[in-house]
């Protein structure tokens, strides 16, 4: 089974800026996200992989083909993009329409895919009014939709969730997560990390146009573990636990609040079996444990501010 | 000893509202003196006035002086003689400058604002959407005058100055009232013209050409209408002769261009400058909710 | 005498009720406004700028009537709106002075304001830049700038963080926080992404078809489930959810993390998971009571189910 994308040695500068340097990248079945901070070089990575621009160096292959000037890999990719631009006057039904349209439907089909597509996303009732009258979440409905309508083989969102409320959000992961259920490798580009979080575990980082991290978070979140950790512990007797712990060696830092300790330590095997002894018996030290470089955004800070 | 503090005073300053519009004015005007192109016809506008300021001394000092060498070959020149049309014809040339500098710095006046989704910061501080109008519309109105009635004023003291009568100068008082007027009755409605176009369309480029094309439509209609017809009088429902027209009576310039009392083409103009103004305030109240 | 006095409104735009009886009390501090789109969060924003006229009911900010006192309303509030806005061929320092006179400043004092409101929200230099050249994050800064030049002690903030990227977003909360907290300012958030709400303010409001679902503190709201808790392991995760299957407990993986939601039975105590954990041979890496997320109250208020509620 050949990855979806996969990328070599790809560089992409624009006169003096090197946008890509040197990315070695492939990217495989079910959802993952593409992060990165602003100027990583992630939408020149998506417009590249879409064929909007022709490498530098190095190469980058689609479903198995180039995807510059290529129709046959083209087609099979379904794209919503992150600005908000639609033609004026024209309905969001239309709009799909004529982008099945373009894309090679006769006009029965068009029609009818963009209906079905109208359908998944919830927008049948407002499809055939004009799209300057569609909320921020409304015009997100029917990007979506465009992307959707011809069945791809692959679909490459770019900031799927901007505008729709927590509802829309809802439906938005439950129809991403079904899609790659069936097969279709989903690609999506945010920056709310706590929404990647929830829709997948397999994440792209870029960062000065490199690739800095790639792959599940829990595994990178480990490769991490050689680094200090932060852990959240709440007590009922702070003062009592921190006297406890002060003692061991790998302990870097500690910090005394109302309910509990913030632990810096240098060894967090050792650290979480001390803590992990110290929750057991009738009246237990520790009460609860949370490491504070748990969720992808502590991972993606970890590895942004080096 | 106070330590510095990351963040903003607490603002003990007054908060005075004069002229809301005037600041939106002084805004516009702010923005456009830094525009290259604006510097560019306004240096433009300033050739007629150059070249007349010429005439006028030309005429006042050399030509009325007899014993000036030049003076037998200046009054031979065509159109040297200052007299009232003299001014007439200055703002009448003027015009073309006029209007393109009109609608260089109004097209985008009201469509920028609503592309750039400024109306709702803007009425969100206490604007009301007359003040917006207003000030949109002087400075454009400001704009017109400064190339057209003040220069001819300019020019009319100059004459005056140069050749002291009692005569001359009851002359031009009324020389001075009908520049004024003309000037009014060209810049007003020119300027609703064109913010009503503005406040329309989507763009600065397609309010620019629309108003264009409404000039170039309305005076070919005109045209045709008085062809056919052939009655003169309905030239009066061209835009631009219909100005014209009512400048050539305020100077009391005949013949006129057309055989027509003056206030049908003061009526055209009138309802024309009125139903901009409607359409424009129709716009910018309906901006104050943002949708 | 709260902030905001809204009673019994009901305001029409575009021909229907937007708002439908809404009666709702804003005192000091940082608000959350929460709601389904179209459920009428930005017609009560409208109508507290004084942009509507109430069709019913009544509104009074500061203790003063809407509409009829809409400008001196105005002139106390701030408002930093969703879409993106600029104004091309000028400066920040230019736009951010047109802003202060707008509010009735004189020259000399919205230049001084502009310039420290510019360092407070962190644009530095590229203030003398067009704001063509500015990104977005930038944008929103200038944004929020022309909010508080005026030092209003009511802000109203729609998506602040769109269009953010991840270090960005983190900092716009950061300032909203200290906003809230620091300068006494009251703070109405409106936004989609409840953690953010959650991050920032103490209290939430939720509308949902122009009308109060409920109200109250975050915390009240987002309270613990009883009987159940979260908890990760290092490894061995498959022994691990058998002991506590055998231990009697009903467990979920909270996909797509490792993370368990596990509801144990009613003799269990907490120290039984670190046992377990021992017992499988790992350590316990997560351990906390399951607290409501903002997000499943939120859903709940509506009356439909997440993937988020408990087992």
């Amino acid at each position: 089974m050949s990855a979806v994308v996969e990328v070599k040695s790809l560089s992409k500068w624009f006169g003096e800026v090197i946008a890509l340097n040197n990315l070695d990248l492939e990217i495989g079945r079910g959802v993952t996200g593409l992060l990165g901070p602003n100027g990583a070089g992630k939408s020149t990575l998506i417009k590249v992989i879409l064929g909007l621009h022709a490498p530098s160096r190095g190469s980058v292959r689609v479903l198995g083909g180039p995807p510059r000037n290529n129709a046959a890999v083209l087609r099979r990719i379904g794209y919503c993009p992150e600005t908000d631009n639609f033609y004026a006057n024209t309905s969001g039904f239309e709009f799909v329409y004529w982008m099945n349209r373009y894309w090679g439907m006769n006009n029965r089909d068009a029609a009818r895919a963009a209906e079905e597509a109208c359908d998944l996303v919830h927008m049948t009732d407002r499809m055939h009014d004009p799209v300057e009258e569609y909320s921020k979440g409304m015009r997100q409905r029917i990007k979506l939709a465009q992307a959707l309508a011809a069945r791809p083989d692959f679909l490459l969102l770019d900031e799927p969730m901007n505008g729709l409320d927590p509802q829309g959000r809802d439906e938005m992961y439950a129809l991403i997560q079904r899609l790659a259920e069936h097969g279709t490798p989903v690609v999506v580009s945010s920056h709310v990390l706590y929404e990647i979080e929830r829709i997948t575990d397999d994440v792209v980082l870029l960062y000065g146009g490199s690739l800095i991290a790639q792959g599940r978070v829990r595994d990178i979140r480990a490769l991490i573990d050689s680094q200090p950790h932060t852990i959240h512990v709440s007590s009922g007797s702070p003062r009592a636990l921190a006297a406890r712990v002060a003692g061991e060696g790998h302990i870097l830092a500690l910090e005394l609040r109302d309910d509990g300790l913030v632990l810096r330590t240098s060894d967090p095997n050792r650290c979480y079996d001390l803590l992990n002894g110290l929750a057991l018996g009738e009246d237990p030290l520790v009460r609860t444990i949370e490491c504070a470089d748990d969720s992808l955004q502590a991972v993606f800070d970890y590895l942004t501010k080096k | 000893m106070p330590v510095y503090e990351h963040t903003y005073r607490n603002y003990e300053g007054v908060f005075r509202h004069r002229f809301r519009w005037w600041i939106v004015v002084e805004q516009e005007f702010r923005v456009l003196a830094r525009l290259r192109i604006f510097k560019f016809l306004v240096l433009l506008s300033s050739i007629q006035v150059l070249l007349r300021l010429v005439q006028i001394v030309a005429y006042d000092t050399i030509v009325q002086d007899p014993n000036h060498p030049m003076a037998a070959v200046l009054s031979r020149l065509e159109g040297i003689t200052v007299k009232s049309s003299t001014f007439f014809d200055f703002i009448n040339f003027q015009t073309p400058v006029m209007f393109i500098i009109l609608l260089y710095a109004g097209a985008g006046m009201i469509c920028n604002d609503f592309r750039n989704n400024l109306m709702e910061i803007y009425f969100s501080k206490p604007l009301r959407w007359h003040d917006y109008l207003l000030g949109k519309a002087a400075t454009l109105i400001l704009l017109g005058l400064s190339v057209t009635a003040l220069p001819a004023l300019l020019l009319i003291a100059e004459h005056v100055i140069l050749l002291p009568s009692w005569e001359l100068a009851r002359e031009a008082v009324d020389m001075a009232s009908a520049s004024l007027l003309f000037s009014l009755v060209l810049v007003v409605p020119t300027a609703l013209a064109v913010l009503a176009c503005s406040s329309l369309l989507p763009g600065q480029n397609y309010a620019a050409i629309t108003l264009f094309m409404l000039i170039i439509a309305n005076s070919s209609m005109a045209g045709l209408l008085s062809q056919s017809l052939r009655a003169r009088s309905y030239l009066g429902l061209s835009y631009p002769l219909a100005v014209m027209r009512l400048g050539q009576d305020f100077f009391g310039i005949r013949p006129a261009i057309f055989d027509m009392a003056w206030h049908w083409p003061f009526l055209l103009l009138a309802v024309t400058a009125l139903i901009c103004l409607l359409i424009v305030a129709r716009r910018v109240r309906r901006a104050e909710i943002p949708a | 005498m709260a902030l905001i006095e809204i009673d019994d409104l009901t305001v029409s735009y575009g021909g229907e009720p937007a708002l439908n009886g809404v009666s709702l009390r804003i005192d000091e501090g940082a608000l959350g406004l929460l709601g389904p789109n179209g459920a009428g969060k930005s017609t009560l924003i409208k109508t507290i700028l004084g942009f509507l006229r109430p069709a019913s009911g009544s509104v009074k900010v500061f203790d003063l009537p809407l509409p009829k006192s809409a400008l001196l309303v105005r002139q106390r509030v701030g408002y930093m709106p969703e879409r993106e806005s600029t104004s091309p061929k000028i400066s920040a320092v230019s736009f951010l002075t047109y802003c202060g006179r707008l509010f009735g400043m004189s020259m000399v004092d919205a230049m001084e304001r502009t310039h420290e409101v510019l360092n407070y929200v962190g644009l530095g230099e590229s203030r003398y830049r067009n704001m063509e050249t500015y990104s977005t994050g930038m944008l929103q800064r200038v944004k929020l700038a022309q909010a508080l030049i005026h030092d209003p002690k009511l802000l109203f903030l729609d998506e602040p963080t769109n269009g953010l990227d991840p270090d960005g977003r983190i900092e716009m909360l950061e300032l909203i926080r200290e906003i809230a907290s620091q300068r006494g300012v009251t703070v109405i958030l409106s936004s989609h992404l409840l953690p953010d709400v959650q991050h920032v303010c103490d209290r939430v409001a939720m509308l949902a078809k122009g009308r109060i679902l409920s109200q109250g503190s975050i915390e009240s709201l987002t309270g613990a489930l009883e009987r159940q808790y979260e908890v990760r392991v290092r490894d061995n995760d498959a022994a691990y959810a058998a002991l506590l299957d055998g231990a009697g407990c009903v467990q979920r993986r909270m996909a797509p993390s490792d993370t368990l939601l596990v509801r144990v039975p009613a003799e269990m105590k907490e120290d039984a998971f670190f046992e377990l954990a021992r017992a499988a041979g790992t350590q316990v890496r997560h351990f906390r009571p399951a607290r409501r997320s903002l997000e499943t109250a939120f859903m709940e208020a509506l009356g439909k189910e997440t993937s988020d509620a408990g087992v």
